[in-house]
């Protein structure tokens, strides 16, 4: 169900390293509670949700989640 | 990557970015006309600089979305996360 | 109370002719959790919406610690 394109959603800036913020981010993007985890459960409760409304923001939302 | 192409695609991020948002609120506002209007006209634009941009500086979109010029383009760097924006 | 009696309570529908729909519905019950509904009115220009990370000025809620708040004010 899905493309990908060559170029980011958003212009990423990197100033200067920063080790400790590193590590905040990576607990951001792929903790428990981080965006993928968030991303796949979207994905997954889409497939159970009964309204085309709500089927379709999920599926959105989802992606967009995953997406960087 | 030269300024002018990095303009290009900020202006592109831009537009993609509204339509996105857009998108979502519609998800929700299914009947709102005049979000909908907006979310069109951003289409339009968009697939406008996007065809522009792939011509002047190659593919966006692989897997049979966008056509390449000879040797086959989308192996050409610099891929997104390599860019210094 | 009248509109607080469950049998005569509904929940918000869903028109096809979306407005008017609440900004929150009609009669609302205790121990139940709403969403309130979006209006939307004006975006931001569209360097300025990437850059904020939201279209809608009603959405942009930016984390500022209590310090700097206190700061601030």
């Amino acid at each position: 169900m899905w493309i990908y394109e060559k170029k980011l959603q958003y212009p990423v800036k990197i100033c200067k390293p920063d080790l400790r913020m590193a590590r905040y981010l990576l607990t951001q993007y792929g903790g428990p509670d981080g965006e993928l985890s968030a991303a796949l459960r979207y994905l997954n409760q889409r497939y159970t949700i009964p309204t085309n409304e709500a089927k379709a923001l999920l599926t959105d939302i989802g992606t967009e989640e995953l997406a960087p | 990557m030269m300024h002018e192409q990095l303009a290009f695609l900020r202006q592109i991020q831009e537009v993609e970015f509204a339509a996105l948002e857009l998108n979502l609120y519609l998800d929700t506002h299914m009947d709102d006309q005049r979000a909908l209007m907006e979310y069109n006209q951003h289409v339009k634009h968009l697939a406008m600089l996007k065809q522009q941009y792939e011509m002047c500086y190659g593919p966006l979109l692989n897997f049979g979305f966008s056509p390449s010029q000879y040797p086959w383009q989308w192996l050409q760097g610099p891929w997104p996360w390599e860019q210094v924006y | 109370m009248y509109h607080h009696d469950p049998r005569y309570y509904k929940p918000m529908t869903h028109h096809h002719g979306i407005y008017p729909i609440p900004f929150m519905p009609a009669c609302v019950k205790y121990a139940n959790a709403y969403i309130p509904y979006q209006c939307y009115v004006q975006a931001y220009p569209l360097p300025e919406a990437l850059m904020r990370g939201t279209l809608f000025p009603e959405l942009y809620q930016p984390y500022i610690p209590e310090k700097k708040l206190k700061k601030g004010e």
